[in-house]
């Protein structure tokens, strides 16, 4: 997840963005920390250490879509599309691009939020990054995941030079979308072993699995029960108080309160989002290099 | 250079983000910018929200120099010095951070398209007001009819396409 340790382990350029970076305090609001990227604009080794490193990670990747989130991400985008020969894709607030545009939403502390992108902008099949300054909750880079999925491009990475102590959180996260799938990886939260689809199944094997094929079958493709095996199971897990406590817990987390999603169990310990890997160049400044 | 202005001029309602698509487009036009400044000692390049965030940055990589954003208002933390300059209907405001431009330093303004040069005026303003001096605004487009150059005046205007 963080560059250090993702073989940058003790690279100066990282030291030299970090120490780059200024945090103003009590912006936008009081008790917030901002990480101001702007005084690392105008270091141009900083600058430049920046976007190489993310051009020699991303080079090879046959990346053809470099996606930047308005307004900090065009800063870094461009510079890293230009040198690894992609195409760079805007992502904007809205009515900023003009024609025709999809759009989705996302929620913020207080309120939601919405993100455009051009329509025939991104092909089918198209691999992608995503790039943005900073990471916080992970709101705006899982909507941005959303819209290019929802095109049918491949998001490789998500890319940000900042990552805010929240990010850690992001183990298993699913934002605003799948809910019926986020319960069911709580289902399958007890057990060990991971399923054919990427979820963890009941180590009681057959129950879960049951569970899960008679409820969504056109979603998953494990086929271990009969239909009179999986019916019973179904109206088990429907009307269980167990389904009853996750349709409360999902309410409550779309609501905007992370509870117990952050306490999930991870894929080898890499932070994913939306289950797309994050990549993060530095950790937030602390105090000392205050404005 | 007939390459991508052939490309550029089917885009519609002069939307640069068709030219961002086109790998080789893109590199053009940031090449063409680069080669018109490199030997003209340019140590900042000022982009203006949101469009000259992405033509500024990597003009700026490959000159040498910083790259300062121009913002709407109350989007720079800290301390800032702000123009106002007029809309079509009303007026609008332009930060910059303080301390990002030294007195003295050589600064190009860029963004992507010039209409009427409200923008771009209140840009070289800010520069002007801290004591760097404004070599030149850089523009991938120019809507001749709105008579930005004009609004500009004697401060000299390069633009690729119009």
């Amino acid at each position: 997840m963080f560059a250090a340790e993702n073989g940058l382990k003790g690279d100066p350029r990282l030291q030299g963005i970090s120490e780059a970076i200024r945090v103003v305090p009590h912006f936008p609001k009081p008790g917030i920390m901002f990480q101001d990227i702007t005084t690392l604009l105008l270091d141009h080794k900083a600058f430049k250490d920046t976007v190489d490193i993310f051009v020699d990670r991303y080079r090879n990747m046959g990346i053809s879509v470099v996606a930047g989130v308005e307004a900090r991400g065009f800063m870094f985008g461009p510079s890293i599309a230009l040198a690894i020969g992609a195409k760079f894709v805007p992502l904007r607030k809205p009515r900023k691009l003009p024609g025709e545009v999809i759009s989705e939403a996302y929620v913020l502390e207080y309120g939601t939020d919405c993100l455009e992108m051009h329509v025939g902008a991104v092909q089918p099949g198209e691999r992608a990054l995503i790039i943005d300054d900073l990471v916080a909750t992970g709101g705006t880079l899982s909507a941005a995941i959303r819209l290019l999925e929802r095109v049918g491009a491949e998001v490789a990475e998500c890319a940000c030079v900042i990552g805010l102590p929240e990010v850690k959180k992001l183990k298993h996260r699913m934002h605003n979308s799948k809910p019926f799938l986020t319960c069911l990886a709580l289902l399958g939260r007890a057990c060990g072993r991971e399923g054919v689809c990427g979820w963890r199944v009941c180590l009681q094997g057959k129950f879960c699995v049951m569970c899960i094929w008679s409820t969504f079958p056109f979603i998953f493709k494990i086929h271990h029960c009969s239909t009179a095996q999986a019916l019973p199971c179904t109206l088990l897990f429907l009307f269980s108080p167990t389904t009853l406590l996750f349709c409360i817990l999902y309410w409550k987390w779309t609501l905007g309160i992370e509870m117990l999603f952050s306490q999930m169990p991870t894929f080898q310990g890499q932070c994913r989002l939306n289950g797309k890997p994050l990549y993060i160049l530095v950790e937030p400044r602390k105090i000392d290099n205050c404005c | 250079m007939v390459y991508w202005a052939y490309n550029l001029a089917g885009i519609m309602f002069h939307d640069i983000t068709t030219l961002l698509l086109d790998t080789r487009a893109f590199r053009d036009t940031i090449d063409l910018f680069v080669e018109r400044y490199k030997d003209k000692d340019i140590s900042v390049v000022a982009g203006v929200e949101a469009r000259g965030f992405i033509f500024g940055p990597p003009i700026a990589l490959a000159l040498g120099a910083k790259f300062v954003p121009m913002r709407k208002p109350k989007k720079l933390p800290g301390e800032v010095i702000s123009e106002e300059y007029s809309l079509e209907y009303g007026t609008d405001k332009m930060e910059m951070h303080v301390g990002a431009v030294q007195a003295g330093e050589r600064a190009l303004v860029i963004d992507d398209l010039i209409a009427t040069g409200g923008t771009l005026c209140a840009a070289m303003r800010l520069l002007e007001r801290v004591g760097a001096h404004v070599v030149e605004c850089a523009c991938v487009i120019e809507l001749p009819e709105l008579k930005g150059r004009e609004r500009l005046g004697e401060k000299p205007l390069f633009v690729l396409v119009n």
